[in-house]
């Protein structure tokens, strides 16, 4: 009997300390779960902001890219056209109506360009709400705006399906101001003379490659953020994103980016 | 050893009566009065019940009558400080309507107060209060919004009972096993290590419950607020 009633008392200490120990794992794991549900918000708010930032930026960016094209539009375009036309109206002899016919024609067909340029200039200030189209209407527009200059060769591939658009709400933005980047890039340090341009969607992954013949340059990942040609905020976007940038180039041997982003 | 931890148990006793009458005397703890009552009964009773045990006079009565109101003032502090949204209070009104049942039940069969430790009803408060700590603890990781659990009060008003209680669970079972094995002078031990258990269990309970007070000044001085 007295073995027995230790023995009985014994299991029950036991069971109490292991009891004591379960209630203690379950304090604990409870209090570490709070903490990292905590932490991973805190991060999420983080991410969020910066998120925020980086649309605000690129927002910026995008209208001050677009306003520049659109000075640089009107200045060389638009405005010679008007001065053409202004030219072709002051020489006109009333006195000479066969040559006055033809010059008002002329004038006339001047006009007629200046409106049109106007129009796709007027397309190109929509910026943001080209968006509403998909992005790769948004980015067409863009190509096409840069295909009207004479200075370079540009051959476009366009393998997006109609009305594609990443999922992430801000992403769309974001790589359309990717492109307005590389192509800026191109105009003002390359010398390029062809570009290429490559839109397509390869296992639920968004592919961009932009690529040129120009004089390329020495690029040192390391020490991408004082190259002044703004790599350092095309990674952070991709980051944000979730997708890599992978830049090839080589002194006198052109320039290749290549962009992949998730498209979910 | 016993005699260490008594006067720690002690200690913490009086610590929690100092902060529930003068630190909190301008601030607002939900339920505070029935803290207070809670404490100041829980020392007298100890007191009364160390002198009873020592006089050899039986002293199941005071036990028997303290148990029912500590577990009415445990519901009651419970259901004024978890907050709606972990969606308790409906099990309080529940608990309590078992537990008087139960009470009654007991009472009735034992024809009094007297003689006999109300068992049963003791056993259903550690189920009950074990069975409120998982339910917060399992309502808390699904809280959309997270709440840091080591600052929170009302998680350590929660620990307190749930770990006395989950500790406890298997000497509240056998105890009156043990006291008969005492009482026919077989395995003397027990009693003594069970009794250094249950005062280092009223410890934690204390320890936690000291520690949410402090984590409620704080955070009433600080003017946040959690769950919002």
């Amino acid at each position: 009997m007295q073995v027995s009633g230790n023995y009985i008392i014994f299991i029950i200490l036991c069971l109490t300390a292991v009891f004591l120990l379960v209630a203690f794992y379950i304090v604990v794991q409870v209090i570490n779960y709070a903490r990292k549900k905590k932490k991973y918000e805190a991060e999420k708010n983080e991410m969020n902001q910066l998120f925020e930032e980086q649309l605000v930026q690129t927002k910026l960016e995008v209208q001050e890219q677009t306003l520049q094209n659109f000075a640089a539009d009107l200045h060389d375009n638009i405005g010679q056209l008007l001065s053409l036309t202004n030219v072709t109206l002051a020489s006109v002899n009333v006195n000479d109506a066969a040559k006055t016919a033809s010059k008002i024609s002329s004038a006339q067909e001047l006009i007629k360009r200046a409106i049109k340029e106007i129009r796709i200039l007027a397309k190109l200030h929509q910026g943001e709400s080209l968006m509403e189209n998909g992005l790769s209407d948004a980015i067409s527009q863009e190509v096409q705006w840069f295909q009207r200059n004479a200075y370079f060769k540009v051959e476009f591939k366009n393998n997006l399906p109609d009305n594609f658009t990443l999922s992430h709400p801000y992403a769309n933005l974001f790589v359309y101001r990717l492109l307005q980047e590389c192509l800026s890039n191109i105009v003002r340090h390359a010398d390029a003379t062809e570009i290429f341009i490559f839109l397509g969607v390869k296992d639920d992954y968004f592919t961009m490659e932009i690529s040129d013949n120009g004089k390329g340059f020495r690029y040192n990942e390391s020490n991408f953020q004082s190259n002044g040609m703004g790599i350092n905020n095309m990674q952070k976007r991709i980051q944000l994103l979730n997708g890599t940038m992978r830049i090839m180039t080589a002194e006198k041997k052109g320039t290749r980016i290549l962009f992949n982003i998730p498209c979910n | 050893m016993v005699g260490t931890l008594v006067y720690i148990e002690l200690l913490l006793l009086l610590v929690g009566i100092y902060y529930l009458f003068l630190k909190f005397k301008n601030f607002n703890l939900p339920g505070l009065i029935f803290f207070k009552i809670l404490y100041v009964l829980t020392f007298f009773t100890e007191i009364l019940g160390k002198i009873t045990a020592q006089h050899h006079i039986h002293n199941e009565y005071i036990y028997n009558v303290f148990v029912a109101i500590e577990f009415v003032l445990l519901v009651i502090i419970m259901d004024k400080n978890i907050p709606a949204k972990l969606q308790w209070h409906k099990w309080s009104k529940i608990g309590l309507f078992i537990f008087f049942a139960l009470y009654m039940a007991e009472i009735l069969y034992h024809k009094g107060i007297m003689d006999s430790f109300v068992f049963f009803s003791h056993t259903f408060i550690s189920f009950y209060f074990i069975v409120l700590g998982f339910v917060y603890y399992y309502r808390l990781i699904q809280l959309e919004i997270a709440v840091q659990a080591k600052n929170d009060y009302v998680f350590w008003l929660v620990t307190g009972i749930f770990l006395y209680q989950f500790a406890s669970f298997f000497i509240n079972l056998f105890f009156s096993y043990i006291v008969q094995l005492y009482l026919s002078d077989h395995a003397n031990w027990g009693i003594s290590v069970i009794t250094i258990l249950r005062v280092l269990f009223n410890v934690f309970f204390y320890s936690a419950w000291l520690y949410a007070f402090i984590c409620k000044y704080r955070e009433t001085i600080s003017s946040s607020s959690f769950y919002v």
